[in-house]
């Protein structure tokens, strides 16, 4: 696809919409200098050319193309957000430190590999999303990057390595999901959190205790199934918290025990509590346990080991 | 091939092995699952068992059942 104007200059943002059959080929924006924003999601587009000549551009979105690799973003100073999920990309992780203005950067479903980069430097950062790729390697600290409100760093081939580290600072986060790796130490202190909505760290290989959640009011999602977890550190439930998975760790009968017992304590009805699959300790009295009846009366789908 | 449908889901053992999902009646919605769980359940929705994934997938087709996605992107 070629986009020729007689005074491409003037252009600051391009929509190119969707259309049957769906647009292909590469685009090229050498020409539209003061160009801000770009929009070529659903498309079949197989290239982007240079953005070197776009020093103005803000916003990119190429979701659902063809693309197999991105331009160099760091002349691109200006750039808040990218979105370039579901494509063929498969380049190491692009280098965006010199993107410090960059709120959004999401690259869900290619073929990313080489280490997560390090966004300690993109202290604007807001949603950074790179699920399902195949990075390797650690995760960076995130201590510098206070504004973050979703990381996703799910499902890679292999797998990350190493611990999930300290988001003590991230006092506005809302979405952490790293499930599918091989993480492995202890769960993050979740203490300081207030705002943390969703938390999926399923399918790695932690270990130690399940964290106070005490702190985390609008907690609506945990999971932490398929890991070496085998104690709760205790503290009360949020009222929200509505789906907790903890099936297949080896959680002690203790630990099964006071989860059950905080979920009654909290209150609410309807929800899903799974402390079932291989590894984890049945409840005191198995399936007559007391809790586990309380939370059966309120609606609650529970699954524990019998 | 074999599906099991059970309606009053009262301390339902399931094997490591087996597929099941829960899911509402009336609003066609899928609770949890598919997945492969051991364990014992209670809940006030529908349990489908099947010994494979695909087996509950079919099933889902067939009854005009809807999953809705839990991952963020």
């Amino acid at each position: 696809m070629i986009l020729s104007l007689t005074s491409p200059q003037t252009i600051e943002s391009i929509d190119l919409g969707t259309s049957t059959p769906r647009l292909s080929g590469v685009i090229d924006i050498s020409t539209f200098a003061n160009l801000v924003g770009l929009n070529a999601n659903e498309n079949d587009i197989t290239s982007l050319g240079s953005f070197t000549s776009n020093p103005n551009l803000q916003e990119v979105r190429v979701t659902d193309n063809l693309l197999t690799a991105l331009p160099s973003l760091t002349g691109n100073t200006n750039l808040t957000s990218v979105d370039c999920s579901r494509n063929n990309i498969s380049q190491v992780f692009p280098d965006l430190s010199s993107n410090t203005n960059l709120r959004v950067f999401l690259c869900f479903r290619n073929q990313l590999s080489g280490n997560v980069f390090d966004i300690s430097s993109n202290l604007n950062m807001n949603h950074f999303g790179v699920g399902n790729n195949n990075l390797t390697g650690t995760i960076p600290s995130l201590s510098a990057n206070t504004n973050l409100k979703t990381y996703n760093v799910q499902q890679q081939t292999p797998g990350l390595t190493g611990g999930f580290p300290s988001i003590d600072n991230l006092l506005d986060i809302d979405i952490v999901n790293c499930t599918g790796n091989a993480l492995s130490e202890s769960l993050p202190n979740l203490s300081n959190n207030t705002k943390l909505r969703i938390f999926q760290f399923a399918s790695n290989s932690f270990t130690g205790n399940i964290p106070d959640l005490s702190n985390n009011t609008k907690l609506q999602l945990f999971e932490c199934y398929n890991n070496n977890l085998s104690g709760y550190a205790g503290g009360t439930i949020t009222s929200k918290l509505s789906t907790f998975r903890g099936q297949s760790n080896i959680l002690t009968q203790s630990a099964v025990n006071s989860i059950l017992a905080a979920f009654v304590a909290a209150g609410h009805s309807g929800g899903l509590l799974n402390l079932g699959g291989s590894g984890n300790a049945a409840p005191t009295n198995g399936n007559s346990n007391s809790d586990k009846l309380v939370l059966e009366a309120r609606g609650w789908t529970v699954i524990v080991t019998p | 091939m074999s599906i099991q449908k059970i309606t009053n889901v009262d301390n339902i053992e399931t094997t490591q092995d087996q597929w099941w999902m829960l899911y509402n009646e009336s609003t066609k919605i899928v609770f949890e699952g598919p997945l492969q769980c051991s364990g014992s359940t209670t809940s006030p929705y529908i349990m489908v068992i099947a010994d494979t994934e695909e087996e509950l997938l079919t099933y889902i087709e067939e009854n005009d059942l809807v999953i809705l996605p839990e991952d963020v992107e």
